[in-house]
């Protein structure tokens, strides 16, 4: 496990005669790898990727992103996912959407969607009710992994559903707003935390919430 | 005159008139009532000025010729007199004339005169009290007016703050935070009356200091250079105040442009450590109105969740209080300026220390939120600083965006900042007694580095913490080195037996590994000469085979035509075409 700072070189694995599959972070400036993003280096097989812990979204295709509506121009909507620019999404691409039958969607309205040229829904779109909070991207992008704890051990003690965006924007709903809010803490606290204490945690800030809940 | 000013506001209603129009007046009626008030008072003057002579008149009947008097020429200076002839006076009867008048006349010019102010007084205090009450009624219509103009605006204010920024605020979070807040409760589980915590460290260097409450992080540094002081204030030290908001807090931010809310940060920063004169400017002097101390503090907003001012605030107090200037000798010609080993620095004179506090307030004003975050912040209609010191003295009070607040309310917050002032100050003055013990006691002081949270450093390097994607399945020889490790990896690591792998001996592992990469090299090294590369052909012969018997459908000619695409892909296949060639 090493840290990578922008412009450092990175040795090409020993196998020189394999084709290395570069992600994100790094940059080939001649013939050498270059990182352009400050993080730890990861590997797997003969993929390298640099580990990165930022804020800001840079739009990748075929990533499922949650974006906040912010107006409307002629057929599309104007979505803000966090990046540099607003993106748009035309309102044919909805599920059930007709040239006639169009989404009615407001401003700050939060929707579900997907950063690509489809023109499929795929189960993707609005979003109803519930709370909508931001985390670093490393952190959705855990959540994300099947191999992540948190989200299966929260599911225990918890029930609520959970969107997750890979821009970092989260959106959870549960009956009532003292779950959300203990949910909102779990998540938000396990960012710094190994996955080998994650149960402990979770345990901890749930006995937490019901010591609260039970006097009240 | 009385009568044109009590007309205006009679001769039309008074609600149907606009706010500026009901300001307009209002200034006019407050002109009209200085002046009057004004002339009262000269009356008074003139009254007590008569009576004295009256007085005065009185006394001179006792007194005969030649008699011995102090005359005065001024408030405090006397010259000794004779009078010459005690019955007559010289009488000043107005605009410079004096007429020499005996005893009993002189008398009745004064009683005449005090009968005549008497009544103009009379008529001056009728008006005044008229006027007095025709502003009341002003004001009052002027309050109602304003409070009506802010109730129509209200709902409008807080839709105005959010489509200001870049990262909007959802119709959920609205619902959600307005919903949580009515309840009482707040996001971090704390009470609607509850602060956040705040940390500070403060520099290896002096003058600096990081201030964290809750996510919000403010760096702020303080420097001095020596300059001309502005020839008004030929004796005082100049304090600048320079604040930076990175983009790094927020996206909507830019470099070197403040925008509205930078220069409201300034702007409110300047009122608080410069005008609040919590800084002692005289001291910075060094020759007066040639050369004085211009401190300069560098606020940069590092990280924006809300009480961005709060933190700013105790950054830069703790800053000030932890600076140290260099040491100063003054020659006839010239000034010298001691470096840290000759001479030791100095601290700055600080007489107290400003702390601010942020309160939010929801529906007009009646439900208060203290410390909100930036998202709390972008739901409340409005909000109060107030900052304050330890002696419970304010030092300002500052109110964004228009709404009305009780009095109760505003002591209620007040009694708050207090507290928290007390409780804050504390905190500064304890990191500043730490850092100066430390730094008497020549320990390198640790400065930032304990600000980076030990957590994300140890957690970097965790095992367990590695994600991998789900291997992939690749067809052929696999390096079992690499499988070895990343099952590593992908292990359940809450399982019982997790620990166990990490109890085992690390040379075992090795030989094992070893091993294993020994017998891949060798397995490798058989399978390119044996079994790879006749696996291909056979594929490729198998292919081929398909697409000819497609072929022999079609014509002659399309054959041909295909034959050098095939074999400019492969020359193997071109053997084999032709090799299928003759067999047909």
């Amino acid at each position: 496990m090493s840290v990578y700072l922008p412009g450092d070189h990175i040795d090409s694995p020993s196998s020189s005669d394999a084709k290395i599959i570069v992600g994100y972070g790094i940059d080939l400036q001649n013939d050498q790898l270059v990182t352009v993003q400050p993080g730890l280096l990861r590997t797997s097989e003969n993929k390298v990727w640099i580990s990165v812990h930022s804020k800001r979204y840079i739009p990748t295709e075929g990533d499922h992103v949650i974006g906040v509506i912010v107006g409307k121009a002629g057929d599309f909507f104007r979505v803000e996912i966090g990046a540099a620019e607003y993106s748009v999404v035309c309102f044919t691409k909805f599920e059930g959407a007709t040239k006639r039958n169009r989404p009615n969607l407001k401003t700050g309205d939060i929707i579900y969607a997907c950063v690509d040229d489809e023109a499929k829904a795929r189960g993707m779109g609005q979003l109803h009710g519930g709370f909508l909070f931001k985390t670093s991207l490393n952190h959705a992008r855990r959540l994300l992994s099947p191999t992540c704890q948190i989200l299966p051990t929260t599911g225990r003690f918890f029930k609520f559903e959970i969107t997750i965006g890979m821009n970092g924007k989260i959106w959870i709903k549960a009956q009532y707003s003292n779950e959300i809010i203990a949910i909102y803490n779990i998540i938000k606290a396990s960012e710094n935390v190994g996955e080998g204490e994650i149960v402990d945690l979770v345990a901890d800030l749930h006995a937490r919430f019901r010591g609260i809940h039970s006097d009240s | 005159m009385s009568a044109d000013g009590a007309d205006g506001p009679k001769g039309v209603p008074l609600n149907e008139l606009g706010i500026e129009q009901l300001s307009q007046l209002q200034k006019n009626i407050e002109q009209e009532l200085a002046f009057f008030q004004e002339s009262a008072n000269t009356l008074k003057v003139l009254m007590a000025r008569n009576d004295k002579s009256i007085f005065a008149l009185a006394d001179l009947k006792v007194a005969t010729s030649n008699h011995q008097a102090l005359i005065p020429l001024s408030e405090s200076m006397y010259v000794r007199a004779e009078i010459a002839d005690p019955s007559k006076q010289l009488v000043e009867i107005g605009t410079g004339y004096f007429v020499e008048l005996d005893r009993e006349k002189a008398k009745a010019v004064f009683e005449r005169k005090k009968e005549n102010i008497f009544k103009q007084m009379e008529t001056v205090e009728k008006i005044l009290t008229d006027k007095r009450r025709t502003r009341a009624i002003l004001s009052e219509a002027f309050q109602a007016k304003v409070q009506s103009q802010i109730a129509a605006m209200g709902p409008n204010t807080a839709l105005r703050s959010s489509q200001m920024r870049t990262d909007p605020l959802s119709t959920c979070e609205l619902q959600f935070f307005k919903e949580t807040i009515q309840q009482g409760q707040r996001l971090e589980g704390r009470g609607r009356e509850e602060f956040r915590e705040a940390k500070l460290v403060v520099g290896a260097e002096c003058g600096t200091a990081v201030c964290t409450i809750g996510d919000t992080k403010v760096m702020c540094a303080v420097s001095a250079e020596i300059c001309e002081p502005s020839s008004g204030r030929p004796q005082k030290g100049v304090i600048n105040i320079e604040v930076d908001l990175s983009p790094m807090a927020n996206p909507a931010h830019e470099h070197d442009r403040l925008g509205q809310k930078g220069m409201e940060l300034t702007r409110l920063l300047e009122l608080v450590i410069r005008d609040s004169r919590c800084v002692d400017v005289e001291s910075l002097c060094i020759r007066n109105g040639k050369e004085v101390w211009k401190l300069r503090v560098d606020v940069r907003i590092l990280d924006e969740d809300g009480s961005v001012l709060d933190c700013a605030c105790l950054a830069a107090v703790t800053a000030l209080q932890h600076f140290r200037r260099p040491n100063v000798t003054l020659e006839p010609h010239h000034t010298i300026i001691h470096s840290e080993w000759e001479k030791a620095m100095v601290p700055l004179n600080i007489y107290h220390m400003p702390i601010c506090v942020t309160f939010g307030f929801l529906r007009d004003g009646n439900v208060m939120l203290v410390d909100p975050s930036d998202k709390e912040t972008q739901c409340v209609s409005g909000s109060l600083v107030i900052a304050c010191n330890k002696r419970r003295e304010i030092c300002a009070l500052h109110q964004s965006t228009n709404f009305v607040l009780t009095t109760t309310m505003m002591n209620h917050c007040v009694k708050l900042a207090m507290l928290r002032a007390e409780s804050l100050s504390e905190l500064v003055q304890e990191i500043i007694r730490n850092d100066s013990r430390q730094r008497s006691a020549y320990c390198k002081p640790e400065g930032f580095a304990i600000s980076i949270p030990k957590k994300l450093l140890n957690c970097g390097s965790r095992q367990p913490q590695i994600l991998n994607p789900p291997k992939p399945l690749i067809a052929g020889p696999v390096d079992d080195t690499a499988a070895h490790s990343s099952t590593f990896t992908v292990e359940n690591s809450l399982r019982e037996d997790a620990v166990k792998l990490e109890e085992i001996d690390e040379d075992d592992v090795i030989a094992t590994q070893l091993e294993a990469i020994q017998k891949n090299v060798q397995q490798v090294e058989v399978d390119t000469k044996s079994s790879a590369k006749p696996n291909n052909r056979k594929r490729e012969v198998e292919e081929v085979d398909e697409l000819l018997d497609g072929l022999d459908d079609l014509d002659e000619g399309d054959v041909t035509t295909l034959e050098p695409k095939e074999t400019s892909d492969d020359d193997d296949g071109m053997d084999l075409l032709k090799a299928k060639k003759k067999k047909i």
